[in-house]
């Protein structure tokens, strides 16, 4: 499965909302249930599915769905 | 003579008009504008909704501006407003429309139709209308807020607040923390819950500028926040605390030489964890309240004037008298466990729709929650008195078990409860449950060993379990109970 639906499907499962209503333009917060709880969950979501860890600086600037995709094709390619 | 915060925000829009109250996005209000808002609101919701003295209006929202122009056109109208959480269950939504019987309900036009709903968007295109020169405010003592408790245990109940219960608490806050029309406050707690609410009414009491965040999801939005508008004060609750330390690490310090104040509270913080804010902000006022939605900051404990004391909640707030009492209700002298109870102007007087009588020892508010005065004049909190265990009638709080678990490893989190035994003896032992994240190890053998050498044989838990989520009410509190 590639990169962006393993991302949304970690998303979706995290905040429970339909895969069909995220997309990368889609931010932090859109949703009610995107608040912090949600997006601690994301993260740890993320950094299970991917096997990686997100260095804090690096969490800061996940600011919407792009973002974190395009962070986790950086961490598995470096 | 006290007058209500409707007449201070009224004299602040005619002596500082062109000072800023309130920033939401891109927007700024003045004190002029903020008033005029709320007059305009008031005009409308008479009008077209026929709101009058004595009504009740739900009011849903978690970071708009509607919100606070409707909250206090409300009280100025002499309504009562039920403030409530916008992503709050239809069941309980209805729970509380069955209590309150309201006139109207602002926001949540998508979980109920059976009312009179508006949406903020209605309160926000009004036509602004001209301040009157002087304006009839409403009555100190009349009903104002009608809060509903998250309900640690069994059914929600409806705290009612009057003018006079606000403006108290709002003065002891502000006599304790020292803010000032100087300070800028960000604002990042949803407004509909007690702790945003209460932080509002403090900075537009002295005439301060506050700016509405809303939530702290996105951490470099919010300090961004810090250095577009030069933040002085800031409020949050532990797990707020918690969520900025893993999301950004020690950046918050770098806004200590900033930052005037922190208020906490709502849940509790070990003293280890107050010692690391302590050294981030060696110069910032760090308070941290104790009280409950029926008495809100109860007593305040200042982290770096009160060092020695961190594993406290501190003394009682300013005009506010707290004591100890027996389940006879006799008040207890010395450093003996009792329930805490609270005496004040601050101190709601009835809950909404019951008679009951056994809230009160006297003129002290019971909280039910147990603790005890050190020699110092210090309150140590013991827990919940119904989450207090009792073994063979010796009784423990599930804190103390708690916090010696995380002085074994500061990693664990865990929650203890009480749980009958089986043996049928001691009535009820301890049970721990004990998060399990991705990389918690426990060798529950060395676990056991250290706190048979630190806690009393009948504190020692007798069952470990493993849970993925400490189970908590929206505003942080431990729910023990769902775990029996």
């Amino acid at each position: 499965m590639e990169i962006k639906t393993r991302t949304l499907k970690v998303i979706s499962e995290s905040i429970d909302i339909s895969i069909d209503l995220l997309n990368e333009d889609i931010a932090i917060g859109d949703y009610p249930s995107w608040d912090s709880m949600g997006q601690l969950i994301i993260i740890t979501g993320l950094e299970k599915e991917f096997k990686i860890k997100f260095d804090t600086e690096d969490i800061m600037e996940l600011e919407d769905i792009g973002d974190m995709i395009e962070a986790i094709q950086g961490y598995l390619t470096n | 003579m006290l007058v209500t915060l409707e007449e201070h925000i009224f004299n602040s829009s005619n002596n500082t008009p062109n000072k800023t109250a309130l920033i939401h996005n891109k927007k700024s209000y003045t004190y002029k504008e903020l008033f005029q808002n709320i007059w305009s609101s008031k005009l409308f919701l008479e009008k077209e909704y026929d709101v009058i003295k004595g009504d009740s209006i739900i009011l849903a929202a978690n970071k708009n501006v509607g919100f606070i122009f409707s909250y206090f056109a409300i009280h100025l109208i002499g309504a009562k407003v039920v403030p409530l959480d916008e992503q709050i269950t239809v069941d309980r939504l209805n729970y509380v429309i069955e209590e309150t019987i309201p006139k109207l309900i602002i926001g949540l036009q998508n979980k109920t139709n059976d009312f009179n709903v508006i949406s903020f968007d209605e309160l926000n295109d009004i036509e602004k209308s001209k301040i009157p020169i002087s304006i009839k405010f409403p009555n100190i003592d009349n009903d104002a807020d009608i809060i509903f408790t998250t309900g640690t245990t069994g059914d929600p109940k409806g705290v009612v607040l009057t003018n006079n219960n606000i403006i108290e608490s709002a003065n002891n806050i502000n006599s304790f923390i020292g803010n000032t029309s100087d300070d800028t406050e960000l604002l990042a707690m949803p407004i509909s819950h007690s702790f945003g609410l209460a932080r509002l009414r403090c900075v537009f009491l002295t005439g301060g500028s506050i700016v509405l965040l809303g939530g702290i999801v996105n951490m470099k939005r919010m300090f961004r926040m810090f250095d577009e508008h030069n933040i002085t004060g800031f409020g949050m609750v532990p797990s707020a605390w918690f969520y900025i330390k893993k999301m950004s690490g020690n950046k918050l310090a770098e806004y200590s030489d900033q930052l005037n104040y922190i208020e906490l509270g709502s849940a509790y913080m070990s003293a280890e964890e107050k010692r690391v804010l302590v050294e981030m902000f060696p110069k910032t006022k760090l308070c941290m309240h104790y009280g409950l939605t029926e008495a809100s900051r109860s007593s305040f404990l200042e982290f770096n004037a009160e060092k020695s004391f961190l594993d406290t909640i501190g003394k009682p707030s300013p005009n506010v008298s707290i004591n100890i009492f027996d389940s006879d209700g006799n008040k207890i002298l010395g450093e003996k466990e009792g329930e805490i109870c609270i005496k004040g102007n601050h101190v709601s007087k009835k809950y909404l729709n019951t008679d009951k009588n056994d809230i009160f020892y006297g003129e002290y508010f019971r909280t039910g929650d147990i603790g005890l005065f050190n020699s110092d004049g210090y309150l140590i909190y013991k827990g919940r008195s119904k989450e207090i265990i009792n073994i063979g009638g010796k009784k423990v709080s599930p804190i103390e078990v708690e916090d010696k678990i995380k002085e074994f490893d500061k990693k664990l989190e865990a929650v203890c409860v009480g749980v009958s035994d089986k043996n049928g003896v001691l009535g009820e032992v301890i049970k721990a449950f004990i998060v399990k994240g991705e990389s918690t190890t426990i060798d529950f053998e060395k676990l056991d060993y250290y706190l048979r050498n630190n806690l009393e044989k009948h504190k020692i838990p007798v069952e470990y379990e493993w849970l993925i989520e400490i189970p908590k009410t929206s505003s942080g509190k431990i729910q023990r109970q769902k775990l029996k």
